[in-house]
């Protein structure tokens, strides 16, 4: 108890020392909360966008799809599996596509592109292909000849909605196939490669000139509960039969999220630099508040005081010092995360140019947000990592004062 | 049985190196309880030293040193510690009190320490400050003190707890003669009301006369060990 | 040189130093592990964007591009440069320029068995590229050649495996030719390259120029890629030529324009850089005032009894200075060797991160970063420190002279 009163002293006699290693502690919490608040949620949003822009949370297809993408290896029963499908609570919604390949022409222009199937309501559920919309009509199942078309694509084959393409491709049975389209809607994803080379058409059209009733090349879920994605994985995959496969976005999007673990390593690399300065800063004062009281803690050795004691108190002072900057950082960091994952941060010269022209040449989904994530057990971990890094920068002095005996400690000068 | 035995204690600074000292070179001593004794001894003679390694501060090179049946260099880092705590009040030169605490909570640092109820150690600081005559700047920091007044209240804490044994390396020699006699007067006087054995050293020769029995250093040795009748 | 007084101080400044080995150590410490740090980031960071920009530059449209002006937006095969030897030769009078090499790309549909996708067709001459970029050097499987009778083609990593082609495979090629019929053609697989230029690997096949010619009937070229001795020349050489090649119709772009994600990205990094090591040096200027201030204040009376026996309070300044330029300059000579020295190694052996290689290959890295070296990082440092020394020593010696060194002397210890 009174090693506690002495602890608080002596901190208020240094208030400016006290102060300043306050503060440093404290923003050092605050950035490292928002930092990794901001590139979590960065993230998470990209990896959201990437899911959602298409390819979806999860995916079923032929087991040997992935390998030999003909359409020899497709799931030739997707009644059977859809079906399979309404009777997992875990999956929320799911959307059966075929997607083919073929040259779209207009009388100045041939340009290949994906061409898919969609079951436009289900899609409009699963996918952000409806949201997107920019111009004209989205799809619906009762459409025949109609494309919604990618609104660069659109741009290259110089066609508007309204107007006429044609396209072959080959059919599901291999059959040569091809008709003509109407254009009844343009959509704008910010996935560049994706609005600038395909097409949909509704299903039930599509199987009619492409013969390929109750085949499909994906079926697209999102699961209740993302968090619990890889369990409902294995639940679906246990449903199904075994020519087919299951994959969630995790597999789907592999390189993408590798891509962003690197670039978290990165940011973390950066502020390990910040930190090992900040810490040591803390540590140097730290130090120079036991070297000044050398003599007396060689008093309070002296009388009776044991180094257990005497670790105890400068302990209790670093404690101190770290509650206080780190619950003033933390709720600095906690409210700025919480404020920037309603309000994300905007940079709007991103807009336009830069992240269009990034976006295409990394084919990634281009952000002008940047938004923060709001995770309270998160926080409390970062808090309590900062509370370890300011009591660590007391056992330096710790170990050397102890050092001493109480006699050297008294006649230190 | 003798309260403190000190016997052939030998201190050898930075042995085998360039700078070796041999401060103390073969102390023998017998102190009875509640004496009141006096080490002088010109500059480098080893008094401190002396203090250090009876108050159990240091370590001798060889000899050992009894007090009351516990041979005390025997003992550990952290038994040596509460052994302190619990047996001896220190009083130095300069630089005594912890300056964070006030004069009242330095008194009670050593009897808070040991766990004593705060009602009692309010009685114990009371019972000294007026013995001492300190009452009136309990609630103040050291710092606002002036050097004698300092130095009583480091009396004051150096006796609170009730020591068998207070060591005092030179108190005296930051005060002025007045003060330095003053301070003087009020140890020899808790040596018999509190019955409470003294050691000190001290150049000052009036400072000496003050002492029952007085021991003399020099090189290491003792060279003379009187007492006053 | 120094005079007499000078060494005194100087040598009294390093005995003091001595006397306080431990918190002068922990400056240096701080000091050379940011500098380790600053050094670190600012090197591999700027090594990976020069290899960015130059895995772009190289194997894609070079330091300058020249290209009909609307073929950037259009990528329509009716915007050629129709006379691409007035061009060519031009550029063999330009000495700023290193090599060219005339290409013609163009979008096409690629089809193996049961699959087919977009494709950037590009016509190239591989003994042109060859000594222009080095591009056999990019080859990661099979041959660097179209075969004898031009029937070969290169393609993209990516590309080959989300096909699954090998060497020696076919492939079919179809596009628009100048009168706009669909033309295709049956190539076989003679190379895989690697490039890390995304829009190759991932998406390029490269053919015999000839070849393509026969095929869709440019006589021109779409572009005509050059590269430059100095990368800053591009300017230079833009202004030059626009005038000598005098037409309307023919742009001259730098890559800057052209990558304009790339430039900014390099420029982001300075910025960060720069902001980072600002805020790291303001940090440890705090650490080293700490210790600057403690270690006068203890000496005041030392300073004082200095005082009145002669010595001006301007030498005493000047003690104090040299005294925190040893700490703070022995940090930033162990910083800069070892921080140095780093560099060096990463400069000439790279830093290995095969296992991410294919995460790296998305931001357009190889899996091996090459660190840059610039004396601009260690002459930009020494300032820092410098200034960072300096600043903090204001303060400590303003309060020296309030406490009036001299009185003190008369006062209590
Ligand atoms: N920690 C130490 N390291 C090395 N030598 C020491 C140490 N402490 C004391 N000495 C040496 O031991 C000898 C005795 O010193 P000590 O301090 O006991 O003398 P003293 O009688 O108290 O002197 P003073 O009257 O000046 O206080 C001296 O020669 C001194 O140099
Ligand atoms: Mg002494």
């Amino acid at each position: 108890m009174i090693l506690f009163k002495m602890a608080l002293r002596e901190l208020l006699s240094h208030k400016k020392r006290s102060i300043v290693t306050l503060l440093l502690s404290a923003f050092s919490t605050a950035l490292f909360i928002f930092a990794n608040a901001l590139n979590n949620g960065t993230h998470n949003q990209m990896i959201r966008s990437s899911v959602e822009v298409y390819p979806g949370y999860m995916q079923i297809t032929n087991r040997a799809f992935e390998d030999n993408p003909n359409f020899d290896n497709l799931i030739f029963d997707a009644a059977k599996v859809t079906n399979t499908l309404q009777g997992i609570n875990e999956i929320k919604a799911h959307a059966v596509r075929f997607e083919a390949y073929a040259l779209y022409s207009t009388n100045e222009q041939s340009i290949g592109g994906m061409f898919t199937a969609i079951e436009p309501e289900k899609e409009g559920q699963i996918s952000r292909l409806k949201r997107s919309l920019v111009e004209g009509e989205y799809l619906t199942a009762t459409d025949t000849n109609a494309i919604y078309l990618g609104a660069e694509l659109a741009k290259r084959l110089k066609i508007g909605v309204g107007d006429t393409l044609s396209f072959i491709s080959t059919g599901a049975d291999y059959s040569f196939a091809a008709d003509n389209l109407v254009v009844k809607g343009l959509f704008k994803t910010k996935l560049y490669e994706f609005d600038n080379g395909s097409g949909f058409v509704n299903k039930g059209y599509f199987d009619e000139v492409m013969h390929s009733h109750n085949i499909a090349t994906h079926i697209i879920m999102s699961p209740t509960d993302i968090k619990q994605i890889d369990a409902v994985t294995q639940k679906v995959q246990k449903a199904l039969d075994e020519d087919l496969e299951v994959k969630n976005y995790k597999t789907i999007l592999e390189d993408l999220i590798l891509a962003l673990e690197i670039d978290t390593i990165f940011g973390y690399i950066t502020l390990g630099i910040f930190f090992i300065v900040i810490f040591f800063v803390i540590g140097i004062f730290a130090f120079l508040s036991v070297y000044a009281r050398i003599r007396q803690i060689g008093v309070l050795r002296a009388i009776g005081t044991t180094p257990k004691q005497v670790m105890g108190m400068l302990l209790i002072e670093a404690l101190v010092l770290g509650v206080l900057s780190v619950g003033l950082g933390g709720a600095a960091g906690a409210y700025a995360s919480s404020h920037y994952e309603k309000y994300p941060i905007e940079i709007t010269s991103l807009v336009d140019v830069d992240a269009q022209e990034y976006a295409k040449q990394y084919n990634m989904v281009a952000e002008a947000t940047f938004p923060a994530e709001f995770n309270p057990p998160r926080i409390m971990m970062d808090m309590l990592i900062m509370m370890l890094l300011n009591l660590m920068t007391v056992f330096y002095p710790i170990v050397l004062v102890n050092r001493f005996t109480p006699t050297e400690a008294i006649r230190y000068v | 049985m003798n309260f403190l035995t000190v016997r052939n204690v030998k201190k050898i600074f930075n042995e085998g190196s360039q700078s070796q000292s041999n401060a103390l070179m073969g102390i023998d001593l017998s102190i009875g309880k509640e004496e009141f004794i006096v080490i002088s001894g010109p500059s480098g003679s080893g008094k401190s030293t002396l203090l250090n390694i009876i108050g159990g501060l240091d370590t001798p090179s060889e000899g050992i040193v009894e007090l009351e049946g516990t041979v005390i260099t025997a003992l550990g880092e952290n038994d040596l510690a509460l052994f302190r705590r619990e047996n001896i009040g220190f009083v130095f030169q300069a630089y005594n009190l912890i300056p964070v605490l006030t004069v009242k909570e330095n008194i009670e640092y050593v009897m808070r320490l040991m766990g004593m109820p705060q009602s009692e150690c309010d009685a114990r600081v009371l019972e000294v400050a007026t013995e001492l005559d300190i009452n009136a700047y309990l609630n103040k920091l050291p710092d606002h003190l002036s050097g004698g007044q300092q130095q009583r209240v480091a009396v004051a804490r150096a006796v609170a707890s009730k020591p068998k044994l207070i060591l005092a390396d030179e108190p005296t020699a930051n005060l002025d003669t007045v003060n330095g006699e003053k301070l003087m007067e009020l140890m020899r006087r808790l040596n018999i009301e509190e019955k409470v054995t003294i050691i000190f050293s001290s150049h000052d020769p009036m400072v000496i006369e003050k002492a029952r029995r007085s021991i003399v250093l020099r090189d290491g040795k003792i060279i003379e060990d009187t007492v006053r009748s | 040189m120094f005079s007499h007084t000078e060494m005194l101080y100087f040598k009294m400044a390093l005995l003091h130093i001595v006397r306080r080995k431990g918190r002068a150590a922990l400056i240096s410490i701080m000091i050379a592990i940011s500098m380790i740090g600053l050094l670190l980031m600012e090197g591999m960071y700027e090594g990976m964007m020069v290899q960015i920009t130059q895995n772009s530059i190289k194997t894609g449209s070079g330091t300058v591009s020249i290209q009909h002006k609307m073929f950037r937006s259009d990528n329509n095969i009716k915007y050629t440069i129709a006379n691409p030897h007035k061009i060519t030769a031009l550029l063999d009078s330009q000495k700023e320029v290193q090599s060219h090499v005339t290409r013609i790309s163009q979008r096409a549909l690629i089809a193996t068995a049961g699959y087919s996708q977009g494709v950037n067709v590009t016509g190239i001459d591989l003994e042109q590229e060859s000594s222009h970029a080095k591009l056999e050097n990019f080859i990661i499987k099979g041959n660097y050649t179209f075969d004898k009778n031009g029937r070969g083609a290169l393609i993209g990593y990516r590309l080959a495996k989300k096909l699954k082609v090998g060497i020696g495979k076919k492939v079919i090629v179809t596009m628009q030719d100048t009168n706009n019929e669909v033309v295709s053609v049956a190539l076989k697989i003679t190379g895989i390259l690697k490039t890390n230029n995304m829009a190759i690997d991932s998406n390029g096949l490269l053919m015999d120029i000839e070849r393509l010619r026969s095929l869709n009937g440019i006589q021109g070229a779409t572009e005509i890629s050059i590269l430059l001795h100095e990368q800053n020349d591009d300017t230079k050489l833009i202004a030059s030529l626009v005038p000598k090649i005098n037409d309307q119709n023919i742009a001259v772009y730098s890559y800057k324009e052209l990558y304009p994600s790339l430039h900014e990205g390099e420029a982001m990094m300075q910025t960060y850089s720069r902001i980072s090591s600002t805020f790291i040096f303001i940090v440890a200027t705090l650490g080293i005032f700490g210790v600057v201030l403690v270690s006068v204040l203890e000496r005041v009376r030392e300073f004082g009894i200095m005082m009145a026996i002669g010595t001006q309070f301007r030498d005493i300044a000047r003690l104090i200075i040299y005294e925190s330029l040893v700490i703070t300059m022995s940090g930033y000579i162990v910083g800069a060797l070892l921080g140095g020295g780093l560099l060096w190694y990463f400069k000439e052996f790279g830093l290995d991160l095969s296992g991410l290689s294919d995460a790296f290959a998305i931001f357009g890295m190889d899996s091996s970063i090459h660190a840059i070296l610039k004396l601009e990082y260690f002459t930009s440092a020494f300032i820092s420190v410098l200034v960072a020394t300096l600043a903090a020593t204001v303060i400590p010696i303003r309060t020296l002279k309030q406490r009036n060194p001299i009185q003190s002397i008369s006062e209590q210890p």
